[in-house]
């Protein structure tokens, strides 16, 4: 009985479309695709907008809540050092927005969201603020609580983070990149998006050398093992590693059930 | 590996309500209804401590203060001393409303009605009889001295014969020996009711 309550709309947002879908449940969520969206290609905010205050138009029931998942390019993210001698929150908001500055485009309106921590390094994104606005307002024209906005990177690491232990990543694959979640010890760290080409799906080892190349880079120790997930090539399932599970079925969605 | 907090969405009460999972959930409902249980039965325990209290009051009014949960001494002593008032007050109120215009005449015409020769010292109304519990009968006690018994005795018969009254009752009778005509002083309880007025 339970499993059928706590329903609420599930929005996944990302340059390609939008997928919208109806999740219920309490221990173990289920979700039901309702129906799924194709952008026009160079479309603008506002069209967006229409195509999406008509989709919740068919299928939103005022009161519930809406979770929004952003696809991770729409969400600049940057891994954060903790300054030295910093005193509190404001010396972290600081950092926070000085390291953002050098991967946004100062024209735009960002929004920025962090987990900080004072004793190490940690992850921040910003969302671009027109973006932000346009979900707020869907969710007011239609009497939605908009519950959570998040970078799809994030419900990946908080599905799968109780499995991973320190030394071991988390690989989230996607149609043409592959987002590298990093973290030494038990915190994330470090993300790096690495685009593949067609070829690289087919190499088996492609995934653990470009891993190992990135802890050089980062000055970190390889990974012991890679935890892929997402729609992950045929050809790197046989790789040495540990396969958590597809992203999504043939919705693409959620990327978080195994 | 620890859980990520990155959320762009606004951090409102419903933002942490819906975030809230089904454990806390279940603890702040259990928590109101173990609050609400404890309201009610603390609720029903007052009750029933003021229901045994106006009980026992009822069944034992005098001791009331002394069987009174809690009462200290102070309190019982102000409840005696309320008691001694009132029962003060209801006394002078029974006095001021006796008719006594009413009563002194039916006294005066039973004392100077023919052969009766006695002399009234005293009226003073019956404390035992006069009572709010009494009811409709009311006393009044007369002393009194006469020559002898005999004047004494046609007192009495003449008191009996008063319609005012609804009887007389010799109470005592003594002889006055410092006096040296050795008088008979006696006492008389009257009563009259109400309804005779």
């Amino acid at each position: 009985m339970l499993e059928s309550t706590n329903r609420r709309l599930a929005l996944n947002i990302g340059p390609q479309g939008a997928q919208l879908a109806l999740r219920s449940g309490w221990l173990r969520p289920r979700y039901r695709l309702l129906e799924s969206l194709v952008w026009q290609t160079q479309a603008t905010d506002e069209q967006r907008g229409a195509a999406l205050d008509a989709l919740l138009l068919r299928h939103a029931k005022s009161g519930s809540a809406l979770e929004v998942l952003v696809a991770d390019l729409w969400v600049p993210s940057v891994s954060v050092q903790p300054p030295v001698n910093g005193a509190g929150v404001g010396d972290l908001a600081a950092a926070v927005s000085l390291r953002m500055g050098a991967v946004t485009d100062s024209g735009t309106d960002w929004q920025i969201a962090s987990a900080p921590r004072m004793d190490g390094r940690f992850v921040a994104s910003a969302l671009r603020s027109s973006l932000m606005d346009m979900l707020r307002h869907q969710c007011q024209r239609h009497g939605l609580h908009l519950a959570s906005v998040q970078p799809l990177f994030v419900a990946v690491w908080n599905h799968w983070h109780a499995t991973l232990v320190p030394g071991q990543w988390l690989a989230i694959c996607g149609p043409s990149a592959v987002t590298l979640c990093i973290a030494p010890q038990r915190h994330l760290e470090h993300l790096r998006r690495l685009d593949f080409t067609p070829a690289d799906t087919q190499t088996l080892l492609w995934p653990a050398e470009a891993a190992q190349r990135e802890a050089m880079r980062l000055g970190l120790p390889a990974p012991t093992t890679l935890g892929l997930c997402g729609t992950v090539p045929l050809a790197w399932r046989g790789a040495p590693g540990v396969y958590l599970g597809p992203v999504g079925d043939a919705t693409g969605l959620w990327g978080v059930k195994p | 590996m620890n859980h990520l907090d990155l959320d762009f969405a606004p951090r409102n009460a419903r933002f942490w309500w819906e975030r809230s999972g089904l454990a806390l959930r279940a603890a702040l409902l259990g928590g109101a209804l173990v609050l609400a249980a404890v309201a009610w039965c603390t609720m029903a325990i007052q009750t029933e401590r003021v229901q045994l209290q106006e009980a026992l009051a009822r069944a034992v009014p005098a001791a009331a203060p002394s069987v009174r949960a809690g009462a200290t001494l102070a309190q019982k002593g102000a409840y005696a001393q309320d008691l001694a008032q009132n029962k003060a007050m209801n006394q002078a109120l029974l006095a001021l409303n006796r008719p006594w215009k009413l009563l002194w005449d039916a006294v005066e015409r039973v004392s100077s009605a023919p052969g009766v020769q006695v002399a009234i010292l005293e009226m003073r109304p019956d404390t035992a009889t006069s009572t709010p519990e009494s009811g409709d009968v009311q006393g009044l006690r007369l002393l009194a001295e006469s020559k002898d018994s005999a004047h004494m005795l046609g007192f009495m018969r003449q008191l009996r014969s008063e319609p005012f009254f609804v009887s007389a009752v010799l109470t005592s009778h003594q002889v006055n020996t410092q006096d040296p005509n050795k008088p008979l002083r006696f006492e008389v309880l009257v009563q009259w009711t109400q309804a005779g007025l």
